[in-house]
Parts: structure tokens; C-alpha cells; sequence
């Protein structure tokens, strides 16, 4: 911790004491796993924050349950990323009958369709602010604790960019072949990688035409891709098909949109995520 | 003549708490012709569907060809014919010839196969009931008279001993049923066939049946059809009148023939 | 990538395999099941499996250990329900259908959450066949194909009137429950191989095809078999050239057939 951020927490601290002892915690829901994450962050013990999907269930197409709308209803605020990430969320919003809910929006679609912004870090930077004033509109008097976490969460979500940047300059092999849907292209972009998945579709329920998959060998042929990256949660059958094809070998590449239980119940970071996927992504694309 | 063709004895057939058939008794001899009559609810394809062993009999007894029915599994000895045409799916993409084999599974072990003797039966039961020509077509497409006969060539395909028809002439036409009747008395006369037949044509069941049993639960009459005139039961049963005019027109025919 | 060599890749040459194989044995079993108005019980029992998937899950079992003997028994339920109860087929899927759905979401939702997505888990895809799927197709097929052969007259017995082949001294019960156990092994295993999808379409589009025009009954199951056939190889082949999803393209191609079977009886 720096000594201003050392200074800022005495203070928090001191503005704490004068409020009344029972203090409520804010409540705020999310829907996937990077904002929960990001939330946690910010709001650290200020916040009680809940992750609406269940452990292991596919995010694209989740629906809502009875629970979920309670839990929502008795929120101050809701997180999702995007209309094209969970578009059952801003349907499911609306069926919500609370007017002290403040429904934060958090992602953004720049180029074409793809809703997974907070697979590039810079995006994700904008996420974590947008949350950041979403909790300091409904509780002012935190203010200065949020701007001090959201501040200390973007460094290291910086940092994180400046290590991929690092490491992933000295590959060998530049082309990130991924047995799942259309999820890295911010991270490929970012990274100056050349990205293809085996469905070309933002979501996993898009099926594959043969064509993709013949494309996909021709190309691990071509460029003797060594490693095949598969996503999490789905099980990785065109992956494994692809690699029994060509000989590849597997390896994860999680895009984070929900964990398993047992991620779960072990308390897993977003940035502990990313890192492995670093790691796998080194020795996949035979980085230096 | 020691083994009967059929021993129904104090049989009582209930449907959840009413009785259908009540302690029914009656014995049918070798090479018999019965025309088994009676008002509608009166248990006449209960009484068939418990010989078959469709239906379990609350009480009684009764003996298939000289066998106790629970042990009896010789059901090729038997050919029996269901009540309704609809009782199989119109849609079904079965030839005639097809649905006639099906007769011939009874008598055979796993794994059911077809040979040319079964052929052989096969066209001689088509001859007989003069649907050779068709027997290529689907049944669901044929009339209701050639579906009927196509059943009954099913029925007798095996050449039963006993064969049991539930009111199998009602979907023919006058000509054809002419016909079919002169099957069965061929069967019935020829290869000495035992068969019991549900009909609701009373008058007409002299020409060819050679007994009549009037069931209305329970056995009202059973014997040569001239006794049916002149017993008592059944003219209290029926009331001089009816019984009368069952009679006359029988006589008539009688005369006519 | 060439046009024409499509067959080259792997996974093309065992979508071609797998799929023909599985295509043959849902056309067979679809035959009698169509005839017995339980066309739907693929769909059914689909979703029975996730319901026992999730029970699998659960109890942190080999899913498929679970899941393969509580199919089996819910195919089983519908065929009491149809018997026993004066409940009609279409009737009895739903029910049971409904449940297995039930409980699956119930489960989802009281352990919340699992470690992989139980749909995911549940639907094959024709294009991602492994080498193992490929020789389970083709056991599979084998094995149910020899088992129809063998008690093929007293399936047709049974299918065409089921109480004449019951006075005929068949054991119609045993004859309806080897239908139906067939069935769910064939559901639960072809499902995990190609997909849901096509499975349902496979055990339906193929025999109302062949009950167009087919004049007799070995005839129509040979016709159901070679329409589902020669629509998994013309959907992977015109997926392939026109880059659409595979086993979309099959039902398509297998609707098309029957379009065209139907027009014929139409004219003829």
C-alpha cells in the first residue's frame, strides 16, 4: 500500500467511526464473474456483493431464476456487462420491481459484436471505473474509499496488461487457435495475435460448419501450431477433436465468464485467471 | 371323443366391482359351429378375450384343447379375429401378405423366422379368402370388407383347431359375406375347425352356425338352434313374440334352401 | 483448403461414419416408435437425461453411470403410463419429460451450480466425433440393429395390433419394454455422439418419409433407412460447400425428402 493510499484508508477510517455503529453494507448483484470480481474489489468490506450465476453455467444463454429476481429486487445495484453479453439481463431488469435499483451497464461494444470487453485490459480498466461511480452514486460517504480501491485494482489490472504485452512480443508463434466460441478477439487485437475459433459466433451456441473446422486444421497444419487453446466450463469436444485431427495438444484459455464450484469455493481471481492463461498462452503460442 | 375343444367352467369375469360374466359353464366338442349371441354388454368379447387369456377370470376354470388355459401355449391351435378393424392403426405399412404371416408367429421359436412353407400356407389362406390379387397392397388402403377378410386370413393361416371370430362379418358387403360364410362352413366341415362365432345377426345364424349360445351374463341358452324355439328359458327370456319371430324367419330360410 | 476433398479431414470422414450409423439405427427404431405415437420420446427422453445428469452430478458420480439406468427406467415409466393408465403416449412423454427437466433445474439450482455446463455436457456435435464416439456408433448400431432382426416379427406383431399378438401367445410387455430400453440406450448415447437434435429428427423425419411411399413393411423400414442415410450425407456435404452448420443441414435436407416423397404420393 502507498502512503497516500495509507492516508486515504486513516481517513476512511475516521469518516467510518462518525456513522452510526450498525452500518449497512452496500448490496449489488452481478452477473458474471469479472464484474463480481471487480466489485469484490472496489467494494471490498463496504459491499456485499452477490454473483447471480450459478457455479459452472454457461453465461451466453443463462436463464434467470424466480431467486434471482428476489435477490435483484432487494439490491441497490445491478451489474451486467452488455445487451449483447447477457441479453437476458436487461429483460430480466425490467421485470425487477424496485425503483431504488441503479442498473450499471458496464461493458461497451466497440468494434463488431464482441461483448467480452474485459478481455482487454484497457477496456476492462473502463469497467472497474463505471462500477467505481456506480457505488459512489449510492453511497457518497465511501466515496473517497472507492476512488482509493477502484484506483489500486486499475494498477493491477495495468500491470497485467504491461506483463501480457512483455511476454506475448516474443512468440514464435503468433496464431491463437481456440476450440470454442469467438471469445479472445479484444485480447488477440490487443496483443497483436492472429485469432481464429472454431465457431465464429460470440456465443458458445452457435454450432461450427464443417468449413470452420477444415479451415481451422488447414491452418494448425500450416503454421505447425503445437497447441490448441480450449474454454472453460463447455466441454472441449471440437477442441479435442481438432487436436486428435492434428496431432496438437491442449491447453485452457479461460475467458472468465463464470467459474466452476470449486473455483469457486477456493476463491479465485480475475487476475489469477488471466495469469494462468498468460502462462499456458506462453507455452502454446512457444513464447521466449 | 375324450378331449373337448373348450371347458368353460363356473367362470366369472369382473370389472372392478360388477360382474361381466357371471359363473359361466358350457363345453364345446371338437368340430362344433357355435353362433354366440347376445345384447350388447352382455359379455360376449369378455367371455372370447378370457378364453384368449386377455382377461383374467376372477373365478373358474377353463381348459384350451384339453389343456388347463394357464399352462396352455399352443396358441397356433388358435385363430382369433378382434372385434374392430380399428383395433390395429390404419397407417401401418403392412401388405395383406404381411399382416397374414403375422398368423403364422404363434407356432414358431425365437428367432421367428419365415421359410417357404410358411409361403405355401400363406397363399393357400389368401386363396381362400379370395384376396390373392391384393396381397401386395398396403391394408390401410384397401375397404373395410378386404381388410376384413385379409384379418380373417391372418386368422386362419395356421390352421387353427379352434377359431375364435368376434363379429367378423359386419364390415362386408351382403356378397361377400355370402362368401366368407361359405369359408367358414368349409373350415368347419372340411378340416373339422371348431368355431365360435360372435355375431348380433340372430335370425340369419341357423344357415351356418350348428349351435347357438345366448349369453346375457350368464349362459341364457346353449344347444341346437330348433331347441332354442321350443325351450321355456328362452321364451321367458324373450317373450313368445320375439322368440316367434326368431324362429318364423329361421324356418323360412329353412323352407327356402 | 480445396472444395472437393472435404472428405480428407478426419472429422469429416467420421461425421460420415458415426453419423450413417446412427443415422441406419434411429430409422429403424424410428419406424416403430412413429407407428406407436411415440415419435416424441427422443425429445422425452432428452430431457429426462439432463434431469439424470444433474441427479449424476450430484451425487459427484460418473454422471453417465447414473444417468444411463434412470433413462432407461423413465423409458420404461412411459411405457407403463401408455399401458396401465389410459394415458396416451404423447401424454406420457410429456409427463415424464417435464420431470426429468424438473428435477434437473431443481438440482441446478438447490447445489447451485456444477463444475461444467450440463448442457454442454449432454449435446454432442456431428463435426466433433472422437475416435472412441465413432466405434461406439457403429457397436451401438450393430447391436440394436441385430436385436430388431431377432425379434423383428414380434415387433411387427406387436406395432400392428397388440392384442392379436397377444392372443397369439406373444409376451407384448416384454416385446414393448425391449422397445423402449433400445430406445433410451439409443437416445442417451447417440445424443452425446451428434446432438440432441438430430437424433429427434432422425428417429421422425425418416419414417414418415418412408410411410409415403413405401408398399409394405420391410419396405418401409429400408426407405426410412436409406432417407436418414442419404440425408446425413448430402447435409454434410452441402454444409461443407455452403459453410453451414452441419447437423442443422441434415434435418433440413431430411425435411426436403420428405417433402418430395409426400408430392410424389400426392401425384401419383
Amino acid at each position: 500500500m502507498s502512503k497516500k493510499s495509507a492516508f486515504l484508508f486513516f481517513l476512511i477510517l475516521l469518516l467510518n467511526s462518525t456513522l452510526p455503529a450498525a452500518e449497512k453494507k452496500l448490496t449489488v448483484v452481478t452477473t458474471l464473474f469479472p464484474l463480481y470480481d471487480f466489485a469484490r474489489n472496489i467494494g471490498q468490506d463496504k459491499v456485499a456483493v452477490t454473483l447471480l450465476l450459478p457455479p459452472g453455467i454457461e453465461a451466453h444463454s443463462y436463464e434467470p431464476s424466480a431467486g434471482d429476481v428476489l435477490k435483484v429486487s432487494g439490491a441497490e445495484i445491478f451489474i451486467y456487462t452488455s445487451k449483447l453479453m447477457e441479453p437476458w439481463a436487461e429483460k430480466f431488469v425490467r421485470g425487477v420491481d424496485s425503483n431504488k435499483l441503479l442498473v450499471v451497464e458496464a461493458g461497451e461494444y466497440f468494434t463488431a459484436k464482441d461483448p467480452h470487453t474485459w478481455l482487454d485490459f484497457s477496456k476492462a480498466l473502463a469497467m472497474v471505473n463505471r462500477i467505481r461511480d456506480a457505488f459512489i452514486a449510492k453511497d457518497v460517504a465511501n466515496k473517497f474509499f472507492y476512488l482509493a480501491t477502484a484506483k489500486q485494482y486499475n494498477k493491477m489490472l495495468t500491470d497485467l496488461d504491461a506483463e501480457y504485452q512483455k511476454t506475448l512480443v516474443g512468440c514464435q508463434n503468433k496464431v491463437l487457435i481456440h476450440g470454442g466460441h469467438f471469445a479472445f478477439g479484444y485480447l488477440a487485437q490487443r496483443y497483436r495475435l492472429r485469432y481464429i475459433a472454431a465457431y465464429k459466433g460470440f456465443s458458445p451456441e452457435a454450432e461450427p460448419t464443417p468449413r470452420n473446422l477444415a479451415e481451422l486444421v488447414d491452418t494448425i497444419k500450416q503454421y505447425k501450431v503445437k497447441y490448441i487453446f480450449y474454454e472453460e466450463l463447455i466441454s472441449p469436444r471440437v477442441a479435442e477433436v481438432l487436436a486428435q485431427e492434428t496431432g496438437a495438444q491442449l491447453l485452457k484459455l479461460s475467458a472468465a465468464h463464470n467459474l466452476t464450484r470449486k473455483e469457486l469455493d477456493r476463491g479465485v481471481s480475475f487476475i489469477e485467471i488471466m495469469k494462468a492463461n498468460l502462462e499456458n498462452l506462453k507455452k502454446g503460442l512457444l513464447c521466449q | 371323443m375324450s378331449v373337448t375343444s373348450l371347458t368353460i367352467d363356473q367362470v366369472t369375469v369382473k370389472y372392478q366391482v360388477s360382474e361381466v360374466l357371471s359363473s359361466i359353464s358350457f363345453t364345446v366338442p371338437p368340430g362344433d359351429y357355435i353362433g354366440l349371441v347376445g345384447p350388447n354388454g352382455s359379455g360376449k368379447t369378455t367371455l372370447v378375450r378370457t378364453i384368449l387369456g386377455l382377461i383374467k377370470p376372477s373365478q373358474g376354470e377353463i381348459t384350451i384343447l384339453g389343456t388347463r388355459q394357464e399352462k396352455f401355449t399352443a396358441w397356433q391351435r388358435i385363430g382369433y379375429l378382434p372385434q374392430k378393424l380399428v383395433s390395429f392403426n390404419p397407417l401401418f405399412p403392412a401388405t395383406v401378405r404381411e399382416v397374414v404371416a403375422l398368423g403364422l408367429l404363434a407356432g414358431k421359436k425365437f428367432p421367428k423366422r419365415m421359410y417357404r412353407t410358411d409361403e405355401i400356407a400363406i397363399d393357400k389362406a389368401l386363396a381362400m379368402l379370395e384376396i390373392r390379387n391384393i396381397k401386395n397392397k398396403l391394408i390401410g388402403e384397401l375397404s373395410g370388407g378386404q381388410q376384413q377378410r385379409a384379418l380373417v386370413a391372418r386368422a386362419i393361416v395356421g390352421e387353427p383347431e379352434l377359431l375364435l371370430l368376434d363379429e367378423p362379418a359386419t364390415a362386408l358387403d351382403p356378397e361377400t359375406r355370402e362368401k366368407f360364410f361359405t369359408v367358414l362352413k368349409e373350415l368347419n366341415e372340411k378340416r373339422k375347425v371348431t368355431i365360435i362365432l360372435i355375431t348380433h345377426d340372430i335370425g340369419n345364424i341357423g344357415k351356418y352356425a350348428v349351435k347357438m349360445l345366448y349369453l346375457d351374463k350368464k349362459v341364457i341358452f346353449y344347444g341346437g338352434f330348433d331347441n332354442f324355439c321350443a325351450s321355456p328359458e328362452v321364451t321367458d327370456y324373450f317373450g313368445e313374440y320375439t322368440q316367434h319371430l326368431i324362429c318364423h324367419r329361421h324356418n323360412v330360410e329353412k323352407g327356402k334352401s | 483448403m480445396s472444395m472437393f476433398n472435404f472428405l480428407s479431414y478426419g472429422f469429416m470422414q467420421r461425421a460420415v461414419i458415426a453419423g450413417s450409423f446412427i443415422a441406419a439405427l434411429c430409422a429403424v427404431l424410428g419406424v416403430f416408435l412413429v407407428l406407436r405415437r411415440l415419435s416424441l420420446i427422443g425429445d422425452g427422453l432428452a430431457h429426462v437425461t439432463f434431469g439424470s445428469l444433474a441427479i449424476g452430478l450430484f451425487f459427484n458420480t460418473t454422471p453417465l453411470y447414473v444417468a444411463l439406468p434412470l433413462v432407461v427406467l423413465s423409458s420404461l415409466g412411459i411405457m407403463k403410463l401408455t399401458e396401465a393408465q389410459h394415458i396416451f403416449g404423447d401424454a406420457a412423454i410429456g409427463i415424464v419429460s417435464a420431470l426429468g427437466i424438473a428435477i434437473g433445474v431443481l438440482l441446478v439450482s438447490v447445489t447451485k451450480g456444477f463444475n461444467i455446463d450440463l448442457f454442454s455436457y449432454l449435446f454432442g456435435n456431428i463435426l466433433a466425433i472422437s475416435k472412441t464416439e465413432v466405434a461406439m456408433s457403429i457397436a451401438l448400431s450393430a447391436a440394436v440393429i441385430i436385436v430388431v432382426a431377432l425379434f423383428y416379427q414380434d415387433l411387427v406383431a406387436v406395432t400392428f395390433d397388440e392384442e392379436c399378438a397377444q392372443a397369439e401367445g406373444i409376451n407384448t410387455k416384454a416385446v414393448n419394454k425391449a422397445l423402449v430400453i433400445l430406445t433410451a440406450v439409443t437416445v442417451m448415447l447417440a445424443m452425446k455422439v451428434v446432438g440432441i437434435m438430430l437424433v429427434s429428427a432422425l428417429l421422425i423425419l425418416p419414417t414418415v418419409t418412408a410411410l409415403q411411399i413405401a408398399k409394405g413393411f420391410k419396405m418401409t423400414i429400408l426407405v426410412a433407412v436409406i432417407a436418414a442415410v442419404v440425408s446425413v450425407w448430402i447435409g454434410i456435404m452441402l454444409s461443407f460447400f455452403l459453410d453451414w452448420p452441419s447437423g442443422a443441414t441434415i434435418v433440413l435436407v431430411s425435411f426436403v425428402l420428405l417433402v418430395c416423397a409426400f408430392s410424389y404420393r400426392k401425384i401419383r
